[in-house]
């Protein structure tokens, strides 16, 4: 037993070490409840965007918590608040003195309207003569102006009390904000964040917790205080910021606060063909003699895949296939970290231009597989060419160098190859997990836990469909004709075990737009689906024929023809304003004021929603907080375990028995409860999922959240639609 | 010492000694007198007593749209200035005070006396405001002995 664990753990290192670097939020996804713990070291050791991290802050997957965080988007929001909240605390008048600033030098500077201010924050003669203007603004009325931090003040100061009463002192400051910046300021900076974290600053998702925080704190603190980005926050939100100048520099700076101190020494760059000197932007203008293009595109030198340890250090050759696989927003991103500034559109342009050079042709077609050029199979026309190609966007000599140093213009040869050969090994390796013993494949209940968890084998079949299908949507991706419907037919049936309804759907939706035949597809779909529903009634506890069916009904529903009608026994969401049975609360417990009350509304949010939506209603128009968590708190205790829905621990002994009963009835607390409709007193009319994650912070938030979330991965698992 | 310290307290302190002082913020002293239930924000000012004048008092009016609107960003919805007036007093310095109300982030209506005062050797800001009661504009002195 020990021999094939170790084997196993052997195995899953070597072929992770060599396998296609994919998003890891992709393989993340809750609903595959994978092995996040395997699937995090897999990942960073895997995922191009953690290659540059500095050790101390690469996170380690120490634990199953640390994995997990590794895609939990709403931590950053978080972890920002958890930065700025001392920022707030010290500064809550200065903050609003800094806005109201603003608003006297736009106010008197008529800078008014939506256009004059993007030009102000963006062009800075406008700017100056704007501000000459504005400050002829009289004393008085700029006092007057002012005054508006002292209402703030004094507002702010009413709250602070109640809130530290309710709340406590820790979360009373950003608690006492109410609708005062939340919603225009820190709302949108935590949008903000996300954004940057996850479109900007791919790394950020490689760094450990501490790590993250520091980064996070670092961003916060540049991103509050010059009062152009606040502003622009302000007027015109999280798009707003981008336009303002300054803006990219700040994050490529943020980008490299994460990387290595020591970056590796720059790979060999890119080389001609059968050379094994590197040669360099310069050698656009050398006497190195033109060869030949390869008769096929060659792999790239690679890491041995047989001696892949935890411990391997990177090489130049690694880094250079690393920068020459990303895709055209992370070489852009990249670009900006080597060159340390922010990237003009035509810059941009060039850098994408000189990338393709070897991979399409003139017309911007792409070159059959075995005509492409990259690293090692170059031209020298190539080389001349993208030197050509950066000069004339304005690059100096030392930038282009740099960027063809590092890989940063070039691609690696036969990259698409070398994806098509580790999709195969994938999909071999899910092929050998399917013919293999059936009987590892299942879930695995716990029942004096009530935990419900994969086998390790689900868990390593999973993973090798996911790879399988990201490779072979790939290649699909790159080739034309027979060659793409072939692979994206091979990338849908390696998703249907994924157990990830994203790279299903992309598969599917990749076979259409390359001229795959969608009758056919739909048919053979619906004969498998007929073929696994009779295998599973036969072997129930079979985890990858559940996978399958999960997969097959997804395309069935969203490709097939559309289904008769059923009367569903969900009841319809009533939305409602006010509440028509005015449930009675303890304004400071936030309890119900008699067990009865409490009675009524647990029936009620298994049945017909008619008193459990007064009550919630009622929570929420509440003056003080309390009534809702203490509501929320006491739903999330009656109907779920550790986050799981209860129903899913009591009676999943076979858990393909008694679905439809069990899937009515989580969509039934999803009805009444998450998206129950609420009004809250602004006036919104929203669910109450919404106006929580709003009003709630810290581990009330996080219940809450976690609980949503199993709730929909069980819905989806049982093939219902959350 | 400390009763030196007393008087020269008692003679700079320009509000009725009924206001306790409360929270504290970085440019902001808050004051509360807690019976008749009335919030106090003092803040110091850059205004001189030149600059209190009628002209100064017509341009700053025209600015009670711009606070309204981006007061709601600030915790105080629908700011109304319902009077305003600028006294001028040999012995008292000038004060601009204005009256009206705003809607709290309770939806409470809280009514306000705002004052801009300035004596050729000092200025200062205070703003009055109470969920109870309603000001008179002509009896700011009841909140406000300069």
């Amino acid at each position: 037993m020990r021999l094939f664990f170790l084997s196993f753990i052997s195995f899953f290192f070597v072929s992770t070490a060599v396998a296609e670097c994919f998003p890891i939020r992709r393989i993340m996804d809750p609903s595959s409840r994978a092995n996040f713990k395997s699937l995090c070291q897999a990942a960073v050791k895997c995922d191009p965007a953690c290659q540059g991290i500095e050790t101390s802050k690469l996170i380690n997957c120490s634990s199953t918590q640390e994995a997990n965080s590794l895609l939990n988007t709403e931590n950053i929001g978080r972890k920002f608040l958890t930065c700025a909240r001392a920022f707030f605390v010290d500064s809550m008048v200065d903050l609003a003195n800094t806005i109201i600033g603003l608003i006297k030098s736009l106010v008197g500077a008529a800078v008014d309207s939506v256009t004059s201010i993007v030009r102000f924050m963006t062009d800075s003669d406008f700017r100056a003569r704007a501000l000459g203007r504005g400050n002829q603004m009289s004393e008085l009325a700029s006092a007057f102006l002012s005054g508006s931090a002292r209402n703030f003040g004094t507002e702010y100061s009413k709250n602070f009390t109640a809130a530290r009463k309710r709340v406590g002192i820790i979360n009373a400051p950003l608690a006492a904000l109410g609708d005062t910046l939340v919603k225009p300021f820190i709302k949108m900076v935590t949008d903000l964040m996300s954004q940057i974290a996850h479109r900007q600053i791919s790394q950020f998702r490689c760094l450990n917790s501490a790590a993250k925080q520091e980064a996070i704190c670092a961003m916060a603190g540049g991103l509050i205080m010059p009062p152009a980005v606040l502003f622009s926050l302000l007027k015109a939100g999280a798009n707003g910021v981008r336009g303002v100048r300054g803006f990219e520099g700040l994050m490529t700076n943020a980008r490299q606060t994460f990387a290595a101190r020591t970056r590796p020494t720059p790979p060999p760059s890119l080389t001609l063909s059968g050379r094994s000197s590197t040669t360099t932007a310069s050698a656009a203008s050398s006497t190195v003699r033109p060869r030949r293009p390869a008769a096929s595109a060659q792999p790239a030198p690679s890491t041995p895949s047989s001696t892949p340890t935890r411990t391997r250090t990177k090489t130049p050759e690694d880094e250079l296939r690393r920068v020459g696989a990303l895709d055209d927003t992370a070489r852009l991103t990249e670009a900006e970290t080597v060159l340390g500034r922010a990237l003009t559109q035509e810059e941009k342009k060039a850098i994408l231009d000189a990338h393709y050079i070897g991979i399409k042709d003139a017309d911007g077609n792409l070159l059959p597989l075995a005509e492409r050029r990259g690293f090692g199979t170059y031209e020298r026309a190539d080389i001349r060419q993208k030197a050509e190609q950066l000069y004339g966007a304005g690059f100096s000599r030392e930038e282009v160098r740099l960027l063809m140093e590092r890989g940063v213009a070039g691609a690696p040869a036969g990259d698409i190859a070398q994806i098509m050969a580790e999709a195969a090994e994938a999909s071999a390796r899910r092929q050998s997990l399917l013919a293999g013993d059936p009987s590892l494949l299942k879930y695995t209940e716990y029942e004096n836990r009530r935990v419900v968890t994969a086998s390790p084998e689900i868990k390593e079949l999973q993973l090798e469909s996911y790879t399988a299908s990201r490779g072979y949507q790939r290649v699909a991706r790159e080739t034309e004709g027979a060659e793409a419907i072939e692979a994206s037919r091979r990338a849908i049936d390696a998703s249907t075990t994924s157990m990830d309804p994203e790279v299903i759907f992309e598969s599917v939706d990749l076979y259409q737009r390359k001229g795959g035949d969608m009758n056919l597809l739909v048919s053979t779909n619906k004969t498998r689906l007929d073929e696994l529903k009779t295998q599973a009634s036969q072997n129930p506890n079979n985890g990858a024929i559940r996978d399958e069916i999960f997969a097959r009904e997804q395309i069935q529903r969203k490709f097939g023809p559309p289904e008769t009608p059923v009367a569903t026994p969900v009841p319809e969401p009533v939305i409602v304003a006010q509440p028509k049975t005015m449930f009675g609360f303890n304004a400071n417990s936030g309890e119900f004021t008699s067990p009865n009350l409490r009675t009524l509304y647990d029936r009620s949010i298994l049945t017909d929603s008619t008193k459990s939506r007064d009550a919630l209603q009622t929570a929420v128009n509440a003056q003080t907080n309390a009534p809702l968590f203490i509501t929320v708190k006491h739903t999330l205790d009656t109907f779920f375990d550790n986050g799981w829905p209860k129903k899913v621990h009591t009676k999943n002994s076979n858990p393909l028995l008694d679905r439809d009963a069990e899937l009515r009835s989580l969509q039934t607390i999803n009805q009444n409860f998450f998206k129950a409709i609420v009004t809250n007193n602004t006036g919104f009319t929203r669910s109450l999922s919404q106006e929580y994650r709003d009003r709630a912070w810290g581990g009330n938030y996080q219940a809450f959240e976690r609980a949503e979330r199993n709730l929909h991965a069980r819905i989806r698992e049982l093939g219902g639609t959350p | 010492m400390l009763i030196t310290l007393f008087v020269s307290y008692v003679h700079a302190f320009i509000i009725p000694h009924r206001f306790t002082p409360a929270e504290q913020f970085d440019g902001v002293t808050q004051y509360q007198d807690k019976k008749a239930k009335i919030d106090l924000s003092v803040s110091p000012s850059k205004l001189t007593f030149e600059d209190l004048t009628l002209q100064g008092v017509d341009e700053a009016s025209k600015l009670f749209k711009v606070k309204a609107e981006y007061g709601e960003m600030f915790g105080f919805k629908k700011w109304k200035a319902t009077r305003h007036k600028l006294f001028d007093d040999p012995n008292q310095g000038r004060s601009w005070v204005i009256e009206g109300n705003y809607e709290s982030l309770q939806g409470k209506v809280v009514h306000f006396l705002e004052i801009y005062w300035a004596t050729p050797k000092r200025s200062q800001e205070f703003l009055f405001t109470s969920e109870v009661t309603a000001f008179d504009l002509e009896k700011y002195t009841e909140v406000f002995k300069p």
